[in-house]
């Protein structure tokens, strides 16, 4: 057994390098996700400036990236991790591959988000005239809302997930610590310990999350 | 195309508003075409409340989507105020639509937006300063009678309320023209009255022009100058009055006088189908009828309808079979100013013809 202090800035510095990854990861994730999602769901046939020639190059890319497994994607963009980072291992190594694996996977929640809006709202605002610039940002985004927090809750925990399979390859975190001292050193306590933690910030994000996407829709105001 | 156009002489409704001139949409290809309108010649003339009327899947709410080219026409020219929609730049039709409001059998208000939000939608759209726009939505909602729902959401309204709402968020912009699609067919009786009498002032306050689609008869009835009887092309156009009294398409007096069960009870030829239209004085015609001419009938159905007060409608009567006292009925109610047409199956089919007696 570690010394009990040694054993807390262990867990200290993991607990942050793994929220820095995440956090940093999914707001990367979302600067390509979100426009991608966006442009996934007007360029549809029956979307609102339907390209069909783009969406299906879109929806091909997306999905092909989805299907290959993380693990091999992490592999896959050393190269440009490298470049990007000047390094492959540490945490802020592991945030491109995570912003590459998370960004289609976005795209899609987000197109999802999108879809649930009543087509006779956008019917409404085209009937008075708004562009579709307008309709993107005042009736898609803003009715989907709370629909996009919901789908932010769980591209996030996704993305923990997979920030702490990166402990593989050297990526930091608590998901290193696991690999680190329970794989490699059979130190069952510190692994289990590690997952306890995983899951409460799953929880916490999950909690609070939900929290927010029920208190952001108007829709759940009771009847008066 | 104007052969459809009666004039009205009171100055107001002279002057075209939309001209549909040859008005076709089809949609799909090959095997799965559908035509929804085939070559819809129309005018609705400016201050006018203008009727469109049919069966579901008529091509109504196709007819009215062309009208701000949300629908775009596979063939036909849709005119506004003189101008060709369809040559329009995508930036000018913009700007022209915010001069026809439109509201929905669904409301299709912004979840996520208050009243006061919804309403000042369209004029954040056309670029209105903030406080401007708060300023006429205020206006819009006084005028709807809405004022103390400024910061409700629509799960917080009723229909109707959400359909006041959505009324004032489409006069917001100060529109020539207020589309109606089925705006009433998801309201109760009550609450459609309501928004019908709301729609008639501010056709009379306003002067904006109102083009209602429905499915309902009643609705024609209680606001409506002019109406066309659609299914898929223009069956007839008219004066309410007019159309109602003597429906000469198949489809407008399946509307009128829908046909039910009756008719398959109708056999041979002692049946007479008598029509109120508006000119027999209020009196009891079948009764007087039955003592003038000493001869019992029994009514078999009877559909009359009260427009402004006068009543019009039909009924089938059934009438003895010796022809002494078939002749005597036939002239008295002919006497009487009524229109009498003896019924057999294929006339009871067909509805009513424009001859009366044959
Ligand atoms: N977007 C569409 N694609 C294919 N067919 C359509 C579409 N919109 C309407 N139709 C068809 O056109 C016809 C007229 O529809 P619609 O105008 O909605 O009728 P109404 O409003 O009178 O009930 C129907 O047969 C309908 O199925
Ligand atoms: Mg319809």
């Amino acid at each position: 057994m570690m010394e009990f202090s040694r054993w807390m800035s262990l867990i200290g510095e993991g607990l942050s390098e793994t929220l820095y990854m995440t956090l940093v990861s999914t707001f990367f994730a979302y600067l390509f996700g979100l426009p991608l999602g966006v442009l996934l769901t007007v360029t549809s046939p029956s979307g609102i400036q339907p390209m069909p020639r783009l969406n299906r190059v879109l929806g091909v890319i997306i999905n092909s990236l989805r299907s290959v497994p993380f693990l091999i994607l992490l592999v896959a963009v050393l190269p440009l991790t490298r470049k990007l980072v000047g390094t492959t291992i540490g945490s802020t190594a592991t945030i491109p591959p995570l912003v590459i694996a998370a960004a289609p996977f976005i795209a899609r929640v987000v197109e999802s988000s999108l879809l649930e809006v009543d087509a006779g709202l956008i019917e409404a605002a085209e009937s008075m005239g708004a562009s579709p610039y307008q309709i993107i940002t005042k009736v898609l985004l803003t009715e989907a809302r709370s629909s996009l927090a919901t789908g932010a809750v769980i591209a996030t925990t996704t993305i923990l997930g997979y920030s702490a399979l990166a402990g593989f390859t050297g990526g930091g975190g608590l998901g290193a610590i696991a690999v680190n001292y329970g794989y490699h050193r059979y130190q069952t306590d510190v692994m289990l310990w590690t997952v306890f933690l995983l899951i409460v910030i799953v929880q916490i994000i999950q909690e609070v999350g939900m929290r927010l996407s029920r208190r952001m829709d108007a829709r759940l105001r009771s009847k008066s | 195309m104007s052969s459809y156009v009666t004039p009205v002489h009171d100055g107001l409704r002279e002057e075209p508003l939309f001209q549909l001139e040859g008005l076709t949409k089809v949609f799909g290809k090959g095997e799965e075409k559908v035509t929804a309108l085939q070559d819809v010649n129309l005018t609705i003339r400016a201050g006018e409340i203008f009727g469109i009327i049919g069966l579901s899947g008529a091509g109504k709410s196709t007819l009215i989507r062309c009208l701000n080219l949300l629908e775009r026409p596979s063939d036909g020219k849709v005119i506004f105020r003189g101008v060709d929609l369809q040559t329009l730049s995508k930036k000018e039709l913009l700007k022209e639509r915010q001069k026809i409001g439109m509201i929905f059998q669904s409301f299709n208000l912004l979840q996520q937006r208050t009243s006061l939000e919804n309403i000042r939608f369209p004029l954040e759209i056309s670029g209105m300063e903030k406080s401007k726009a708060t300023a006429r939505a205020r206006e819009m909602l006084e005028l709807v009678g809405l004022p103390e729902k400024e910061k409700a959401y629509p799960s917080e309204l009723s229909g109707g309320q959400q359909q006041r709402v959505a009324i004032a968020r489409a006069l917001a912009s100060d529109p020539d023209v207020l589309l109606c699609d089925e705006a009433t067919s998801a309201l109760d009786p009550a609450t459609t009255k309501s928004i019908l009498d709301l729609l008639k002032s501010i056709n009379e306050t306003l002067g904006v022009t109102i083009v209602i689609i429905t499915h309902e008869m009643s609705v024609v009835q209680a606001i409506c100058h002019r109406v066309a009887v659609i299914d898929t092309s223009i069956a007839e156009v008219g004066e309410v009055e007019k159309v109602f009294r003597r429906p000469t398409s198949r489809i407008a007096r399946e509307l009128i006088f829908p046909k039910g069960e009756l008719l398959e009870r109708l056999q041979g030829n002692n049946y007479l189908r008598v029509v109120f239209d508006g000119t027999a004085a209020n009196e009891p015609i079948i009764a007087n009828m039955t003592l003038a001419c000493q001869t019992p009938v029994s009514i078999l159905s009877a559909d009359s309808r009260n427009i402004d007060g006068i009543a019009y409608g039909q009924m089938i009567i059934q009438i003895p079979e010796d022809e002494q006292d078939k002749e005597k009925i036939i002239s008295y109610l002919i006497s009487r100013g009524v229109t009498v047409e003896e019924v057999t199956e294929d006339t009871a089919q067909n509805g009513l013809s424009k001859e009366g007696v044959k």
